[in-house]
């Protein structure tokens, strides 16, 4: 019984509801399980059968990586190679489908389409070089199969702009900046974070400006890898700008969620000011004041977060119903 | 989806505009290795370096530069522990061995001359250099040390002093190998990108040099008529 016509029959029992009235409900709620946006949630018995098809697959990845070194080259090529293109193939016909559950299984598994073809192409080139691989030519390996992974996970999100494809589009552009990065011969956390900054902030424009789709999904994802990177080329400590701007980065996400009404950047840029708050407190500041006082200091900072992102909360609500 | 695909194209520019240029330019990425010394020769430079090749030859080339001379491919004990020039005509490498008899080294002397090989089992004594180990301090009594970082430091009594900084990548300096008889010269190893490297550098620091590539393994002897070979190593029959 759904949940509605428990609370029909109580009503029509005390007289408060006729029976026409009645009917109308039923009729409208009845019309309503058959909507899109009702089918656009996945249901219990659809996300069991991910979660079969994820230990199945794990179960599978860890088969293979058991037997890995008995493979003749071709066998580890196929052994990635095959599911890869039998996901982007079933990914196709899935989407297509006019049921909602299939289009969901389709962009589900062409996320996990866009990462077997970028081992595809780590397999590949490892097996063609062969085992005297040198340093430098892993390291371009990594590069051509981080820009394959965009370009992939890009397409495959202009032919569905689903919440899946966007966060296979924020996946690979952030593996992108880790390889680019990883490219010198030192790996150099200045250029990978400001990598994430540039492509955060190139996919956060037209995301804020509702041009991209989803957009919440969007948003929160382009804001995470806008604020990621100077935290991230301030990692090693001695680079004060990074750190100082990764709390310019999160405040302006903050007041650009405050000015469009769009909360998802207000958890961001908090998150990311709050996480750069405290590790630029054990980093600069643990030696003087030690790292109880630091964690005291850290905790200060969680409440003043928790206390800022209600306040942000009602700014957001404010101004969203104004609109 | 007109929108999607131009929001696509626009993020894929700037992931080229990042990228190409990092490939055309070689940015953050360079070879640490000094001017090959056969194509720039250093007169100054004394003597002849034996070292094993790729294929496991033995090959000899002079420390001034010139072009490497394969000796021999037809050796037994191979990977050796050690390497060294008796005299003009004789070579001798040792594969180091564990018995129950006790430890000792399986050593093939050839006669570069007459092709001769003598082979047995035998004593070796030295200065410290009996199982991989290099004789660190040289004829002016100076030891090396050589940073991760490519920093190379000469130590003389209580006296410290860094004469090279290579410019090489985090974890991968060279390694030390050995002094040159006269003590005005050391040999380093370098794994490049895809092959190891023997450098020469001077005892100042001011001459390096890339002497070949392509080394088997870190194993060299460094001969100078009359002065002998270095790392020193004296065969005692058993």
């Amino acid at each position: 019984m759904s949940d509605f016509e428990e609370h029909v029959r109580r009503w029509l029992s005390a007289g408060v509801l006729d029976s026409s009235s009645a009917e109308r409900i039923r009729a409208f709620e009845a019309a309503q399980e058959r909507t899109p946006d009702r089918q656009s949630r996945p249901g219990v018995l659809e996300v069991l059968v991910y979660l079969g098809v994820i230990v199945a697959g794990v179960g599978a990845v860890f088969l293979v990586g058991q037997n890995w070194d008995e493979l003749e080259s071709w066998a580890r090529i196929a052994a990635i190679a095959v599911p890869g293109a039998l996901a982007l193939l079933a990914g196709f016909l899935l989407v297509a489908s006019d049921e909602a559950p299939l289009q969901r299984a389709g962009q589900a598994v062409w996320l996990v389409a866009v990462v077997l073809i970028a081992g595809t192409v780590l397999v590949v080139g490892r097996e063609l070089a062969g085992d005297d691989i040198s340093d430098e030519s892993s390291r371009n390996l990594v590069l051509v199969a981080a820009m394959l992974s965009v370009a992939l996970s890009l397409a495959l999100w202009v032919w569905s702009a689903a919440d899946l494809q966007i966060i296979a589009v924020a996946g690979s552009l952030f593996f992108l900046a880790q390889a680019i990065g990883a490219w010198p011969d030192d790996f150099n956390e200045k250029l990978a974070g400001m990598t994430l900054l540039a492509v955060g902030v190139a996919g956060l424009i037209p995301a804020v400006m509702g041009w991209m789709e989803p957009g919440g999904t969007s948003r929160a994802l382009f804001g995470a890898l806008a604020v990621a990177g100077p935290f991230e080329a301030g990692l090693d400590g001695n680079v004060q700008w990074a750190e100082l701007l990764t709390f310019a980065v999160g405040a302006a996400l903050v007041g650009l969620s405050v000015l469009r009404g769009h909360f998802s950047l207000t958890v961001v840029g908090v998150a990311g000011i709050f996480i750069a708050l405290v590790t630029y407190v054990f980093e600069h500041f643990e030696d003087d004041i030690g790292a109880p006082v630091a964690l005291m200091v850290s905790g200060g900072v969680v409440v003043a977060g928790v206390i800022l992102l209600v306040q942000l909360r009602g700014m957001v609500r404010t101004r969203r119903a104004t609109a | 989806m007109r929108q999607r695909a131009i929001i696509a194209a626009a993020l894929c520019g700037l992931v080229a505009i990042v990228a190409i240029p990092l490939v055309i330019f070689q940015f953050g990425r360079h070879d640490p290795s000094p001017p090959s010394l056969q194509d720039e020769p250093i007169a100054s430079i004394p003597g002849e370096v034996l070292f094993f090749d790729e294929d496991g030859c033995v090959v000899e080339v002079a420390a001034s530069g010139a072009e490497p001379r394969i000796l021999t491919c037809d050796i037994a004990t191979s990977p050796a522990s050690f390497l060294t020039r008796i005299d003009a005509q004789s070579i001798a490498l040792a594969q180091s061995r564990f018995g129950p008899g006790g430890g000792g080294f399986d050593v093939t002397v050839l006669n570069l001359e007459t092709g001769e090989e003598t082979t047995g089992r035998v004593s070796i004594t030295d200065q410290g250099f009996p199982f991989g180990m290099p004789n660190q301090e040289s004829v002016h009594g100076e030891r090396v040390s050589v940073g991760q970082d490519g920093e190379v430091t000469v130590l003389a009594g209580t006296e410290k002093r860094v004469i090279q900084d290579f410019d090489v990548a985090e974890y991968r300096g060279p390694q030390f190998l050995t002094w040159s008889p006269d003590g005005e010269w050391m040999l380093l190893s370098y794994y490049g990108e895809d092959e190891q490297e023997l450098w020469v550098l001077s005892r100042d620091g001011e001459t390096a040099g890339t002497l070949a590539k392509g080394l088997r393994q870190p194993v060299v002897s460094w001969y100078i008529e009359g002065l002998g070979a270095w790392p020193v190593v004296e065969i005692v029959a058993p």
